[in-house]
């Protein structure tokens, strides 16, 4: 039963050709124009060094690694004016530097420095007071019994076309939510739903068939991407292009549960659209689809309000996953976007519960 | 036996009550036709029937003593409003329902087949059903609801808003549903389909059964009247003096003037037309036409609820 019904809906969505459109050229449109149009943006290429700062930690004992790295620090700072201060600890320091209020975080220890950039945003400003930093370090390395070490940074190149591949299709992917609503309204207005109710099917086995087609639209608009990535703009997914595709099958499930709820309760066409459009478009600002995360995160209010977007927490973690990081951003994500799922369909499921109670109260179905 | 039994069902949305106590019962191998003006509770009713929405009180069985959610997939449904796919060809319609009802393979083909040929829509089988004329999708409405065999057929008005074809296949199409062997109820308020189709009819209104029976038991309730339309030369002479004095006459009921026509009501067994004829001659009026007529159910209804059944008398 639950065969038929998907294949029904696979058959009425596959021969819509808006929604073909819809799944193949959205991700594409997306992805070209912001990767395009907001690549200074992404760089960060403007302001170079102002309120520039570079922060330290100290995890070493020598009195003498500390003087040299104060040498190396007046230095960078007659040259750029970025100054140099002790950061609390280095969760803080590397915090401050991938929210953009730091261009780097060295960590001096007794067998060297470990310098920090930020794996999303690194400004002009900051590649330039790194590179001083590589210089200078090295110059005291030839001198002295100083090594530097650079940390993990053999990233695959960052820019805009990178982000927006992933943050313009997470955003492409709440847009699908559009068209599960629709197709959960279609079945109400065209009254289809009262004959798959009478019959062995019921409308829960259709309510599931509906998000499940939503996922596999997700999947058609993710492999579209990954094609139009690697092959025009020449975005690597990585290593952890597995966790990546994961994370956004996830994306794609919540917003096809969120469509399908839409769709179910929502009084009119009208209502089920803007709802649906609305919500997308709030998360897709707040979450850095649009504007670029770090400059989300540096607005006073808005780095607070971004936490309300589950695009924000998905972004993080892309960003981090594309820059071959897998940390506690991707459970995060997952968490959030998972018990976003879960709460939808509770709410759905109680709110349904409690008018079908009505019901049986008098022998209907 | 009875295929449907509604006893004392009552629905209220907040204040207004919709269904009040409404009783029915629709025999094996009947159509029976639920008639009723605009808000009188039939679809209310007929959705409490379905399941569709709860209700407060009463009970409805089926088969005798079987609840909904035990006899569901027996029902075949035909609502007012279509419920097909528009973005698929009618025998994708019909066979996705029908295998909704645990049919497959070949019998599923040739239900499929059975249910196209029986509307008329064989040949245009393959076409997307969103191309059709209201009356084709009308059919093939009737034809996802019936592909499965249901025992009961419940259809809430069918044939609202379509050609005169499409409306004489329909009602072909129920009186052949019901030889094959299912229970019908329809469920309309235009007078001539139940007249041509309906065995027994329950009038409600107001959510309250008003009347209920054969057509024949129904116009019982009128008693024994007859009426005689008379229709007038025009300015042939008084004919308000004519209606004062018909009213008069012994065994007469009711006397209407519409312009130059005149509708008397009197009991079959009264001998008033000779008196009438003398009226008109003294009146001074010239008889151009004069038919002698028993009530119609539309009249009928008339009587019984003090309203028409639609806005205006005009055809569909």
């Amino acid at each position: 039963m639950f065969l038929i019904l998907l294949k029904k809906e696979l058959k009425v969505f596959f021969t819509s050709k808006s929604n073909l459109v819809f799944m193949v050229l959205l991700p594409i449109l997306m992805i070209s124009i912001f990767g395009i149009a907001l690549d200074d943006y992404v760089q960060g290429d403007y302001g170079t060094f102002e309120n520039g700062r570079l922060l330290y930690i100290a995890e070493t004992s020598s009195a003498q690694r500390l003087v040299e790295y104060n040498r190396i620090a007046d230095k960078i700072t007659a040259a750029t004016g970025v100054v140099s201060e002790q950061a609390e600890n280095a969760e803080n320091a590397k915090r401050e530097v991938e929210s953009s209020h730091a261009f780097g975080a060295v960590t001096i220890t007794d067998s060297g420095y470990e310098y920090y950039r930020s794996p999303f945003n690194e400004p002009e400003g900051g590649k330039l007071v790194r590179s001083l930093f590589v210089q200078l370090s090295g110059a005291v390395e030839n001198a002295a019994p100083v090594s530097v070490q650079r940390v993990t940074l053999e990233m695959p190149p960052f820019n805009s076309k990178a982000y927006y591949t992933f943050a313009a299709l997470s955003f492409s992917l709440l847009f699908m939510g559009l068209l599960v609503a629709h197709s959960v309204y279609d079945e109400r207005e065209w009254g289809t739903l009262i004959r798959v109710r009478l019959s062995h099917a019921g409308t829960g086995m259709m309510f599931a068939c509906k998000i499940i087609t939503g996922l596999l639209c997700g999947a058609v608009q993710i492999a579209v991407a990954f094609l139009f990535s690697t092959t025009v703009f020449g975005v690597q997914w990585g290593d952890l292009a597995y966790m990546l595709i994961l994370l956004l099958l996830l994306l794609a499930a919540l917003s096809s549960v969120f469509g399908a709820v839409i769709g179910s309760v929502a009084a009119n066409k009208s209502m089920c659209q803007s709802a649906v459009l609305m919500t997308a478009m709030l998360c897709g600002y707040l979450g850095g689809s649009i504007t670029p995360l770090y400059l989300l995160e540096n607005q006073p209010v808005l780095n607070v309000l971004v936490n309300i977007s589950p695009l924000y927490w998905t972004n993080r973690a892309l960003t981090a996953l594309y820059n071959g990081i897998l940390d506690e951003k991707t459970a995060y994500s997952a968490a959030v976007l998972a018990g976003l799922i879960a709460v939808i369909l509770a709410v759905y499921f109680l709110t349904a519960g409690r008018s079908g109670k009505s019901m049986k109260g008098a022998g209907a179905v | 036996m009875s295929i449907v039994k509604v006893e004392k069902l009552q629905k209220k949305y907040k204040d207004m009550t919709a269904v009040d106590g409404l009783s029915l019962s629709v025999g094996e191998g009947e159509i029976h036709g639920i008639l009723g003006p605009n808000g009188a509770g039939k679809s209310t009713t007929i959705n409490c029937i379905l399941g569709l929405v709860g209700y407060d009180a009463g009970e409805i069985l089926f088969e005798g003593d079987k609840p909904l959610r035990k006899w569901n997939r027996n029902i075949g449904y035909v609502p007012q409003d279509l419920a097909i796919y528009p973005e698929l060809t009618p025998e994708e319609n019909i066979s996705f329902f029908c295998s909704l009802y645990g049919f497959s393979g070949s019998e599923l083909k040739d239900r499929t087949a059975k249910a196209l040929d029986f509307v008329g829509l064989t040949d245009v089988k393959n076409k997307k059903a969103s191309e059709f004329s209201g009356g084709m999708k009308r059919r093939l409405n009737l034809a996802c609801g019936i592909v499965h065999s249901p025992k009961l057929v419940i259809m809430d008005e069918p044939t609202v808003g379509i050609d005169p074809q499409s409306r004489n296949r329909i009602l072909e199409n129920v009186r052949a549903l019901n030889e094959g062997g299912a229970s019908v109820l329809y469920t309309t308020h235009y007078m001539p389909e139940v007249e041509e189709i309906c065995h027994r009819v329950t009038i409600i209104d107001h959510g309250k059964v008003i009347a209920a029976g054969t057509k024949d038991e129904i116009m019982g309730l009128m008693g024994s009247d007859t009426e005689l339309v008379t229709e007038f030369m025009p300015e042939s002479g008084d004919i308000g003096l004519f209606t004062q004095k018909v009213s008069q006459l012994d065994g007469v009921h009711k006397v209407t003037r519409d312009g130059d026509k005149c509708s008397i009501r009197f009991a079959k067994d009264s001998v008033v037309i000779d008196r009438i004829i003398g009226i008109t001659l003294e009146c001074g009026l010239s008889v151009s036409n004069m038919t002698r007529q028993d009530p119609s159910l539309e009249e009928i209804f008339l009587s019984l609820t003090g309203k028409e059944l639609r806005d205006g008398k005009g055809g569909k």
